[in-house]
């Protein structure tokens, strides 16, 4: 199923990008072709591989295999979402608060207690801050605590 | 040209942030290779933005300094908690946690590091005399054998999809595609960029090997369980006990296992796609066999100990070699040092140590110095390191995660670019779920732009004639290598089946 699901990603890739590329002229359009050919060969060869595969009882193993236990399915999408929280916060609150603030909430999403929560989220923000502002000297957002303190 | 090149480099690395670079970057290089769920190409990832920032040979050392650091970091939780660190040291566990659990943990973990130390030196000083020899005469090539020198580099990495290199090389041909966006070569024609002004230059490359290869790996650490590691035994150092087994290892009654081992790495490290994963367990096997004492292997002796660290330590140089002298990456880390390099507007490949024999000579010296940092540094932090391998991988991926976006941030101070990473990851986590692993596209990534230049321009050469690819005895040889690289997966794998 998952072979499935990638070639037919890769093969509707492949026609989008051909359909994009046809106006495109002749001498930067082939390379980029080129490459969409050889995609749509390898996946042509690799859809008829599994068609006439005869190890269908092998193949149902290997998934079996594949199919890793992951216990918490959710916690890459809080991960990802505390991602873009903090980039949405960080040019509003600047970077130490939107730091200290994504760190203790997706810590408390994850579950881990709060005093190692608070310790983590603080000494990496002033991590982060002395490698980034005081010893690289590139300049971060600033915001409240920023203004307050520099 | 060999002596040029490493005098210029001992007179350049002796600064300041050169040394400091070496240093930090085999602290963290350790750090990283003792983190269980962390790889040597997962810190260069990380660190990738704070490099950005540097001279382009201070950041040439701080990169290769944790590749080497990570080589042997991965031995310590090999030893101690029978889990390695990176894949390079999944045959350390095999003698190490069995000396462990005799009350030698102490010697295990220094003739580990004594024998990373060595292989990485030895390693370091092969390519001392052959990367500007090769570089030299690589500068001689046309075009189109770069072109076909790339080709090859793709097509060796697919195999890293392991039983599925068609997989691989789809892999390989998405991160192709990736390096094709934005403005073309000949005409400047825009491409792919859906009117998005900041793609005209291309997909930024520090953000997408970020998201590619760190952040996607972190979106499958957050899922899963989290392992109690415990430390089987503590580690208490005697300065005596120290320099008597780094003598044995280095010039005393291991010293042939120690060298046979480099040896078998290096082989095993030029060869583009096989890394320390492949080495350590054909170095344990040919030590094995070549044992006047073949049967206490696996019980807890130095020397199972001394063919693993030597072999997955000497693969870090050698595989650096082709990436930088030829331009085509032996691994993924050294696929992602190419980038960093390229970053910094240096130009990796032939002729790379005529161009630039500063940044190449301060390269290779850091790259020595950091061969014996990782045995000084390696002692002093196992009792942190342990620690921190203890520390639960949500913690750790939260920490990555803003790190992460920090460091992209910096490079440019730009959103936008973090933007490319988160979307890097969910691309590169997609394409693992789906059993293709993300490095493919990073390699494809890399080499992108070096190969659609190296073809447009053979192609101009020749006016057009497709000839130019076939007929000149370099690329006949590099076809043949290719159709072999194309085979050998094929061969195995039906090998496999009878």
């Amino acid at each position: 199923m998952k072979d499935w699901a990638f070639l037919f990603g890769v093969v509707g890739l492949s026609l989008f990008l051909t359909f994009i590329s046809w106006d495109y002229p002749f001498i930067s359009a082939l390379y980029p072709l080129m490459l969409l050919a050889c995609g749509f060969i390898l996946s042509g060869i690799k859809m008829v591989k599994m068609l006439t595969s005869k190890h269908k009882g092998k193949r149902t193993e290997e998934m079996a295999e594949e199919s890793e236990t992951l216990r918490y399915p959710r916690r890459m999408w809080i991960y990802l979402g505390s991602g873009i929280l903090y980039v949405l916060l960080m040019p509003v609150l600047g970077f130490l608060l939107s730091t200290f603030v994504t760190l203790m909430v997706l810590f408390g999403f994850f579950g881990v207690k709060f005093k190692t929560t608070f310790g983590v989220a603080l000494g990496c923000t002033v991590g982060l801050h002395l490698i980034f502002v005081a010893f690289l000297q590139i300049p971060l957002p600033r915001g409240i605590i920023e203004n307050w303190l520099f | 040209m060999i002596l040029d090149t490493l005098t210029i480099g001992f007179s350049h690395f002796f600064s300041f942030y050169n040394i400091v670079a070496a240093f930090f970057g085999t602290f963290m290089g350790i750090i990283f290779g003792a983190l269980p769920a962390f790889t040597a190409s997962m810190g260069v990832a990380t660190l990738l933005p704070f490099a950005y920032g540097l001279p382009g040979e201070t950041s040439l050392v701080l990169l290769s300094s944790i590749y080497v650091g990570a080589m042997y970091g991965g031995s310590i939780p090999a030893i101690l908690m029978h889990t390695p660190g990176t894949p390079g040291a999944a045959a350390t566990v095999i003698d190490g946690y069995a000396m462990a659990k005799k009350g030698q943990a102490d010697t295990a973990i220094v003739v580990s590091a004594a024998s990373s130390a060595v292989a990485s030196f030895v390693g370091g000083i092969f390519i001392c005399i052959t990367g500007p020899l090769l570089s030299f005469y690589a500068a001689r090539i046309s075009p189109s054998e770069i072109f076909l020198v790339a080709l090859l580099g793709i097509i060796v990495l697919g195999n890293l999809a392991g039983k599925d290199p068609i997989k691989g090389f789809l892999g390989g041909i998405i991160g192709l595609l990736m390096g094709t966006v934005g403005a073309d070569f000949v005409v400047g024609h825009d491409r792919f960029s859906f009117g998005v002004y900041q793609l005209f230059e291309g997909i930024p490359l520090v953000p997408a090997l970020v998201g590619l290869l760190a952040l996607s790996e972190c979106l499958t650490m957050v899922q899963k369980e989290t392992e109690d590691l415990v430390a089987v035994s503590q580690v208490k150092f005697s300065l005596r006990k120290i320099l008597r087994d780094t003598w044995d290892t280095i010039f005393g009654k291991y010293w042939k296992d120690t060298y046979l081992s480099t040896f078998i790495g290096g082989v095993i490290g030029i060869i583009p796609g096989e890394g320390a994963a492949v080495a350590n367990f054909v170095a344990y096997d040919q030590a094995k066999r070549h044992s006047r004492r073949p049967e206490l292997f696996g019980t807890g002796i130095p020397e199972g100990v001394i063919a693993c660290e030597a072999a997955n330590n000497s693969v870090v140089p050698l595989a650096l070699l082709p990436a930088l002298a030829l331009g085509v990456p032996g691994s993924s880390t050294a696929a992602l040092i190419l980038a960093g390099v390229m970053q910094q507007g240096l130009r990796p490949g032939p002729g790379v140590f005529e161009r630039s024999p500063d940044v190449m000579g301060t390269f290779l010296v850091g790259l020595l110095a950091a061969s014996w940092l990782q045995l000084l540094i390696g002692l002093l932090i196992v009792g942190p390191a342990v620690k921190l391998c203890q520390i639960k991988n949500s913690i750790l991926a939260g920490i990555i995660l803003v790190l992460a976006i920090i460091g992209v941030f910096a490079v440019q101070n730009s959103f936008f670019d973090v933007g490319v990473m988160l979307a890097c990851a969910l691309l590169g986590y997609g394409l693992k779920v789906l059993g293709c692993p993300p490095v493919t596209a990073v390699v494809g990534l890399v080499l992108g732009p070096i190969a659609e230049k190296s073809f447009t321009t053979a192609l101009s050469v020749s006016g057009g004639s497709a000839g130019i690819f076939f007929f000149r005895p370099l690329a006949a040889i590099l076809w043949g290598i290719i159709i072999l690289s194309l085979l050998i997966p094929w061969l195995r794998s039906r090998k496999r089946r009878i």
